[in-house]
């Protein structure tokens, strides 16, 4: 699992930082993207995520029987309009984008820093 | 050519789309002479997963793109083919392919909401729907930010005698001769098309009421004539159905004891202004704006509220598109030795029966490769 915490810049440089919203995805390995393998447990600035972004790619390009681990494991997804749940594969790397890219949307004009960990 | 349900179009192996760079284009009878098309923009399937399912970027054509499209396509319109139409024309289609991303979950829009606290704290709501809400998936955006608020929703039957005047309007018009200013069209379209799909799948999601309105509201307010010098032109009923959609929540709050608990959702922003000043609470669904598409849309969203993926089959993206547009063509950007792939899909098809339209089917046409339903 991912978790990334959006913290509040001002905080972290005097006082324990704030966790402005916590975000955990299911099923994502980091250690299968790239950059973010070695991203994992360090600040990230509001202005570096864009360059992050454009950075993701799967860690390798994946042989056939690694296929398994190229993508997460039948990720919940709302499809095609619906609200009911349903259950699609996505690889990894654009599972973490997209997660990425809505923070960037949401946070992106702000100063928050944000710190992706494993759990 | 085959007449199929979405599900069949998605499930049959024929109509698997593959990687690579897709154009899509569109034709209206209304506004276009027979086969002329105008490319919307590029599909790029980025990834085929191993359902079949594929993840792919939208790019839509720019505005100056549009509307030198439509300068090719009005070419033989003389006097007709103003800068000015072909302006409008660019502006009706960069909209409604926005409105489409928001239905399909792609774009969020702004949920602008009075009395929030009420939704949040008691998480109860009962959302009074007009057409344009029911248009533009401003409920499944509410259900998506407020996963844990419990929505009743009630749709007044104004509403549904809207989508009968829009379709027998538009109606008039397709029989009517084809003209540069009927693109305007397009934006009435989803609402025929559109809007009582979104009832359907509206009853089967949430606890859903149709609000019958009391007699003496329709005698009042619904005696009116079209007008007799241009029996084409659309009478302003506009104002008249929001007026009585108003007096129905009027009517519900006194006849039910509510109060707050009553919101009318509502993408007219006049309407939700109105409402508001006569103390209705109003939730109106702010499009994003056309500068949100320009760099493309992508086919997964993860949405921070609900903390879920959203996700788009390119089937499910074209079927929508083809409800707006009327007849969608999308076909493969192929090299001079490979065979072009080619797909078409048409809204109104001359054997469409009654069953067609609540079943919410098309006719696909392949070139390529023929479908087996």
């Amino acid at each position: 699992m991912v978790t990334i915490e959006i913290l509040q810049q001002e905080d972290i440089i005097e006082n324990e930082p704030t966790i402005k919203e916590k975000i955990k995805i299911q099923g994502i390995q980091p250690s299968r993207i790239t950059p973010i393998n070695i991203e994992v447990g360090i600040s990230i600035s509001m202005t570096e995520l864009p360059d992050i972004i454009n950075k993701i790619k799967p860690i390798e390009k994946p042989q056939q029987e690694e296929l398994d681990n190229y993508y997460t494991n039948q990720t919940r997804v709302f499809e095609d309009g619906d609200l009911s749940l349903k259950k699609l594969d996505i690889p990894h790397h654009i599972g973490l984008r997209v997660v990425l890219e809505s923070v960037l949307r949401k946070y992106g004009n702000t100063s928050e820093t944000l710190v992706i960990q494993i759990s | 050519m085959a007449i199929l349900s979405l599900d069949k179009f998605k499930s049959l192996q024929d109509h698997q789309f593959t990687k690579g760079t897709w154009v899509v284009e569109y034709h209206d009878k209304t506004h276009l002479g027979d086969k002329i098309y105008v490319r919307l923009g590029t599909i790029e399937i980025e990834e085929r997963t191993p359902e079949g399912n594929c993840l792919f970027w939208f790019h839509p054509q720019s505005r100056t793109q549009l509307e030198e499209c439509f300068n090719n396509a009005w070419r033989c319109e003389g006097n007709k083919n103003k800068p000015d139409r072909r302006k409008k024309a660019a502006e009706t289609i960069l909209g409604q392919l926005v409105e489409s991303m928001v239905r399909l979950g792609l774009l969020q829009p702004y949920l602008e909401i009075t009395n929030l606290e009420f939704i949040t704290e008691r998480k109860f709501a009962i959302v009074v729907l007009d057409t344009n809400a029911l248009r533009n998936g401003g409920i499944r955006h509410l259900q998506e930010q407020f996963p844990t608020t419990q929505l009743w929703v009630i749709i007044p039957t104004v509403t549904l005698m809207e989508i009968g005047e829009k379709a027998a309007n538009i109606k008039s018009k397709v029989n009517d001769n084809r003209a540069p200013n009927n693109s305007a069209l397009i934006r009435n379209r989803p609402q025929v098309t559109i809007a009582p799909q979104a009832v359907e799948w509206i009853k089967h999601i949430f606890p859903t009421e149709i609000l019958e309105l009391a007699p003496e509201l329709l005698r009042t307010f619904r005696g009116y004539e079209t007008n007799k010098n241009d029996p084409y032109k659309e009478p302003d009923r506009i104002s008249i159905n929001d007026r009585l959609i108003l007096e129905g929540i009027k009517d519900l709050r006194r006849q039910r004891n509510l109060s707050e608990s009553v919101y009318l959702m509502s993408g007219d922003k006049d309407m939700s202004w109105l409402a508001r000043l006569e103390g209705i609470q109003t939730i109106y669904p702010a499009m994003p704006s056309i500068q949100d598409i320009s760099d493309g849309i992508y086919s997964i969203r993860y949405s921070l509220e609900s903390q879920t993926y959203v996700v788009c089959s390119i089937h499910r993206f074209l079927w929508d598109l083809t409800h707006v547009f009327s007849k969608i063509r999308v076909s493969k950007c192929a090299e001079e030795h490979q065979k072009r792939e080619k797909w078409e899909l048409s809204y109104y098809y001359p054997t469409k029966l009654v069953n067609d339209w609540v079943d919410d089917k098309l006719e696909v046409t392949g070139f390529g490769s023929s479908p087996t339903a």
